[in-house]
């Protein structure tokens, strides 16, 4: 992940976000889950900048999109709670980040937040991340 | 007036042009008045530590309205300890970040991990000086 590359994917979800109408945080974690870039739209939520983080974050570990762990963990609520709880990683699994593929490899994560309901972060956040196809990890 | 995202980000390219010529590798995190994220961004090859250190200096600047560097000397009296525990932990009361004042005004701070605590420093004046 570069910041680059980081600011690339940004641009892209503002863009998407002032087309949708929305006031949104974008955030871009590496591999690790750690923050490469954030931008908060003015106006938007002040909390949004963690939560993006958050839910980039969970599509980093995880290796897929938050939109598919939500669907996943839903089922298994037990298991999702006890994740959020480990250590202090703030993990969000609600929809609304992807992981950034390339070459078919997973180098970080999208998260976006503020655009409610949450159908639309996934949207802004598939376009920030490049509308990836993201290599099955399980 | 609250800070913009566009002007946060020319204090985020001023810092980052500092750092360049400086010859480091930084990260940058700009808080609101509240402490509250408005923008970051590290550099390529800056240490993931500096993620952290960059906010956590950028938040106890905006609450202490000064220098983080400021706060140094009495980083480990009951006051600044207690406060840093009762906002839950967040704040490092070290140096390298600097408030941005406007009108007398604190508008939030500029936070800079990745260097040495000076260099941090001389990253966020330089930025908060476009303002």
């Amino acid at each position: 992940m570069t910041l680059k590359k980081a600011h690339e994917c940004i641009e892209r979800g503002i863009a998407k976000a002032q087309e949708l109408g929305f006031k949104v945080a974008v955030a871009v974690v590496d591999d690790a889950g750690h923050l490469v870039a954030c931008d908060r739209m003015d106006g938007a939520l002040w909390v949004t900048p963690e939560i993006a983080r958050a839910k980039a974050n969970a599509a980093a570990a995880f290796q897929a999109s938050t939109l598919d762990l939500e669907d996943r963990f839903t089922k298994r609520a037990l298991f999702a709670g006890g994740v959020t709880q480990l250590g202090d990683y703030q993990f969000v699994f609600g929809r609304g980040a992807l992981p950034i593929v390339e070459d078919g490899h997973i180098v970080g994560a999208v998260g976006v937040s503020g655009a409610v309901p949450a159908d639309n972060d996934h949207a802004i956040a598939d376009a920030a991340a490049g509308h990836p196809v993201v290599p099955r990890s399980h | 007036m609250a800070l913009t995202l566009a002007e946060t980000n020319h204090v985020m390219q001023a810092a980052v042009d500092k750092a360049r010529e400086l010859n480091i590798k930084i990260s940058v995190a700009i808080c609101d008045a509240g402490g509250r994220l408005l923008a970051f961004n590290r550099m390529d090859g800056a240490i993931w530590g500096s993620v952290y250190g960059s906010q956590g200096k950028a938040i106890a600047s905006a609450a202490f309205a000064r220098p983080s560097g400021e706060l140094q000397e009495r980083a480990d009296t009951p006051i600044i300890r207690g406060i840093a525990a009762a906002e839950g932990g967040h704040m490092i009361p070290s140096q390298g970040a600097v408030p941005i004042i406007r009108n007398g005004v604190v508008e939030g701070a500029c936070g800079v991990g990745g260097g040495t605590a000076q260099q941090d420093e001389d990253c966020a004046r330089a930025g908060v000086a476009k303002v």
